[in-house]
């Protein structure tokens, strides 16, 4: 029977990362996915970093992983398209015009940079619509390319030594006392020191044969891609009521059929020049096409804001089903105190590109280290026991 | 008409000067590397690895092209190697016309 | 949202029969193309078909899609043209742009005929202005009665290749070259003999396209000669001078809608690649979605005709606009005259392919007991 010292249940970019920070730490990794590596929403999202949108203690994590971004296409030496473009918060409605400015003096607060566009600025800005009534302006948040960071780290934890078994379902573990020995998929069985799910949307089950109840299902969230279009001065836009959809608890009684289905526009302008047109979310268990009503939703909002994409093409869409937790909507990551050698990282709903680096090098550290890393504190799976 | 023998001066084995995707511009040396290196099987990893049939056309004219190399460098019958899914829109059409859906325009409105 | 009884998509020869043997019928039917006018490739076809009369015999192709669309216009046929359906939503919501705006159709069953496109093969140069493929120089041929170039370099010597290589000599171009991997030229006897006869083209076969070369365009072409492994021979390469290298590799089924669909495919090299199961009456593994023409397997236009009319008849009989016994017989003198036109030695092979796709069918598909109560 093949043995490994830890293996990771998920080839998305969670996974990835772990296993690249492992191997980083000559740690021996084997990770197995179900289907294609980054096959998952690690490959169907728009790759924004957007900092600014967090309050802590999620931010201090995001912050953390935002450094890592930095020297990370050196690292990996491959340029991730790694694009600090800041963010251009908009609103449409004169009623959110106060709520944004609070907005960017609360970012200030933090240290970090905002600020408010001028009208006359605003209408300098010739891709905006007339309409749009403010603008905030943020300097910490990035975008890059996420298939470049997804392979970016697979390959160098492979030639780190890592192995990745892709078409490799989990169908069972094997337990002794508290501890996971064995891992039979349904290619071969593998034994193992350490377990770490990163299954992202399927998280739940690979729990659920250990006895866990992870608190975690697929939000699916859609995607437009337009054609190339001339490179933008501001590259990362989004709509104020993002904020709302995103994060919000959904505990608002949502009147308007698009906030029903969660669609806010977040629009990036990629390193090949496309757009990406997002965003929205909707519990459609694993269903991950695309819908008539929600790109709908989705192109007539982005032209609210940018009315030249009336006319400019869209040439695909996608759908990714991001591991959402259903509690409280923050990731779960860390050791698990029930069991010897569990490590869980996912609940990064849609957040796994920007929390990639950092959950993988905090992971890394708690498996080799056996010691907890205090910012994963307020994350742990411990913090639904106590309800 | 006339015969050259300059065989020898065309190193392109390996197709790096053989676009496969004109949208994207990518080689075929480069999508023969990329399965190598990641031992990638099906066209939708080539397009996640390479942006090979990414771009405005959507792999219309290369994705059989992207087939062939996967068959021969899997070695596998090109009969194996299933298409990419499929999403809308399956033709480039303007957001407007994507948004129209919910506008109202032409009886399609939501209730 | 417009509730239609039937969208035919395309509108090629089967396209056409198909909305005719519905509309005939009393069948409330849309057919729906993306172009200015229907009639698809026959439009371009300025060559006199063969074979019987019910294929039009005799008749040249843009003068079959004529009368065509004069009978799918007696029948009142609704035609939506200028209309490009972009998505399938849900399974059989067609979205059709239709200008700036979206048309959504709901159909209660649907034909694709939805043909086919060209392939290409990569070399060095593929990508420079003056690489294109056959359809498109027919286009400007035959229907802008413009020529792309003055020499022209046709890679493939099937039907297509032959056939528009003798139209360019008709239009007083100069074909440097047909270029053909094979051992042997792969177009029907008729058409080889036309294009070889009346001109003086060169044929290569068992030769390849090495490279097109040009600063801003194409100005010559490199070939060189295959071994029976397809692969190069060294030190056989010839240059041709030519403006334009016309691609005439084959053609695949359009099979994007019908993937959106959800129908089941599988891969068959005869017919040009995926192409979606369907049954002897021409519907697919999902009910109510049927396929006529080169989207059901690459083949003639004369198939494609016939092929059309059964799918149409089988729709009507499905919605019990005719009854099953006429049906059938209908069906039948279908099948008969299709058997026929797959009986020569090319077609042979067309025909053993249908039943192996319909058997994989067969095997992979179990209908709903639903299926025939729909009205």
């Amino acid at each position: 029977m093949k043995k490994t010292e830890v293996l990771i249940v998920g080839g998305g970019i969670i996974g990835s990362s772990i296993a690249y920070y492992l191997s980083k730490h000559g740690v021996e990794v084997t990770v197995v996915e179900k289907g294609k590596l980054l096959g998952g929403a690690s490959g169907a999202n728009q790759g924004g970093i957007p900092v600014s949108l967090f309050e802590p203690p999620l931010l201090d994590l995001v912050r953390e992983s935002r450094k890592l971004y930095d020297g990370l296409s050196q690292e990996l030496g491959e340029d991730l398209g790694f694009d600090e473009t800041g963010l251009l918060l908009i609103v449409l409605d004169k009623d959110q015009e106060s709520l944004l400015n609070q907005f960017g003096k609360r970012l200030e607060q933090r240290g970090l940079g905002a600020e408010s566009l001028s009208s006359n600025e605003l209408q300098a800005e010739s891709l905006l619509a007339d309409n749009v009534k403010a603008a905030v302006k943020t300097s910490a948040d990035a975008s890059v390319d996420p298939f470049k960071v997804g392979f970016g780290l697979i390959s160098q934890a492979k030639a780190n030594g890592a192995t990745f078994l892709k078409d490799t379902e989990v169908k069972d573990v094997i337990m002794s006392g508290r501890k996971v020995t064995q891992v039979k998929t349904t290619r071969e069985t593998l034994q193992l020191n350490y377990l770490v799910n990163a299954a992202g949307a399927r998280s739940k089950s690979i729990g659920d044969m250990v006895g866990l109840d992870i608190p975690v299902k697929p939000r699916r969230g859609q995607i437009l891609v337009t054609e190339p279009t001339p490179r933008a001065k501001y590259r990362y836009l989004m709509d104020f009521d993002y904020i709302a959809t995103a994060l919000g608890n959904g505990d608002k009684e949502e009147k308007s059929r698009r906030m029903k289905l969660g669609v806010a526009s977040s629009l990036i302008q990629e390193p090949s020049s496309n757009w990406t047109i997002g965003a929205s979310r909707d519990f459609a268990g694993f269903n991950k096409k695309t819908t008539r009503e929600t790109l709908g939703y989705l192109a007539d909002r982005a032209t609210k804001f940018l009315p030249d994409f009336e006319n400019c093409n869209i040439i695909r869409s996608y759908a990714g089903l991001r591991p959402y937790c259903h509690v409280d909507g923050k990731p779960i990551l860390g050791r698990i105190e029930e069991l010897d050698n569990f490590f869980i990282a996912t609940g990064h709903a849609g957040e796994g590109i920007t929390l990639a680096p950092i959950t993988g090098k905090l992971l890394a550290r708690e498996i080799v280290s056996g010691r907890k890393a205090k910012l994963l504190d307020s994350f742990r799976y411990s913090r639904f026991e106590s309800e | 008409m006339e015969s050259v023998k300059d065989s020898s001066s065309e190193p392109d084995e390996e197709g790096s000067e053989k676009i496969v995707c004109r949208c994207e511009e990518v080689t075929e040396g480069e999508i023969r590397e990329s399965i190598r290196t990641y031992k990638l099987d099906t066209v939708a990893e080539v397009k996640r690895a390479t942006r090979a049939g990414m771009g405005l056309c959507q792999g219309r004219s290369c994705e059989i092209s992207i087939k062939r190399i996967l068959s021969e460098e899997t070695r596998r019958d090109i009969s194996e190697i299933s298409a990419d899914s499929v999403r809308p829109p399956t033709i480039p059409v303007e957001t407007g016309v994507i948004a129209d859906v919910i506008r109202g325009g032409g009886g399609n409105e939501e209730d | 949202m417009l509730n239609k009884e039937v969208a035919v998509v395309g509108g090629g020869p089967a396209g056409l029969t198909a909305s005719i043997e519905l509309a005939k019928r009393g069948v409330n039917v849309t057919l729906i193309d993306e172009n200015l006018q229907a009639g698809g490739q026959l439009l371009k076809q300025t060559h006199k078909f063969f074979g019987s009369e019910e294929h039009y015999a005799g008749v040249r192709g843009f003068n079959i899609a004529k009368k065509l669309i004069q009978e799918a216009n007696n029948q009142s046929v609704d035609f939506l043209l200028e209309g490009s359906i972009y998505s399938v939503y849900e399974g059989k919501i067609l979205a059709v742009k239709k200008g700036k705006s979206t048309q959504l159709i709901s159909p209660e069953k649907v034909i694709y005929a939805t043909g086919a496109s060209e392939k290409v093969i990569n070399f060095p140069g593929w990508t420079l202005p003056g690489v294109m493929g056959a359809g498109a120089v027919q286009t400007f041929v035959n229907q802008h009665k413009v020529l792309p170039g003055r020499k022209f370099t046709i890679v493939g010597s099937g039907n297509v290749g032959t056939i528009v290589a003798y139209q360019l000599l008709q239009a007083g171009a100069e074909v440097t070259a047909i270029v053909e991997a094979a051992q042997e030229v792969g177009s029907y006897y008729v058409h080889a003999n036309k294009a070889i006869r009346s001109g003086d083209i060169p044929i290569f076969t068992s030769h390849t396209v090495k490279k097109a070369m040009g600063n801003e365009s194409v100005d010559s072409v490199k070939i060189v000669e295959v071994n029976e492994n397809w692969q190069p021979v060294p030190g056989t390469e010839k240059r041709i001078e030519t403006d334009v290298v016309c691609l005439a590799v084959g053609l695949r089924p359009r099979t994007k809608l019908t993937s959106l669909t959800g129908c089941q495919t599988t891969y068959s090299s005869t017919f040009g690649g995926e192409v979606p199961l369907h049954d002897k009456s021409m519907e697919t593994s999902i009910n109510g979605v049927y396929v006529a023409g080169d989207v059901a397997g690459v083949e003639e236009a004369s198939i494609a005709i016939e092929e059309g009319r059964l799918a149409g008849v089988s729709v009507a009989s499905s919605m019990n606009y005719i009854s099953s016994s006429t049906a059938a017989d209908q069906k039948q003198e279908i099948r008969n005259r299709l058997g026929l036109l797959r009986g020569g030695p090319y077609g042979e092979e067309g025909a053993k392919e249908k039943e192996r796709i319909r058997s994989i069918f067969n095997e992979r598909v179990t209908r709903r007991e639903s299926r025939s109560v729909k009205r």
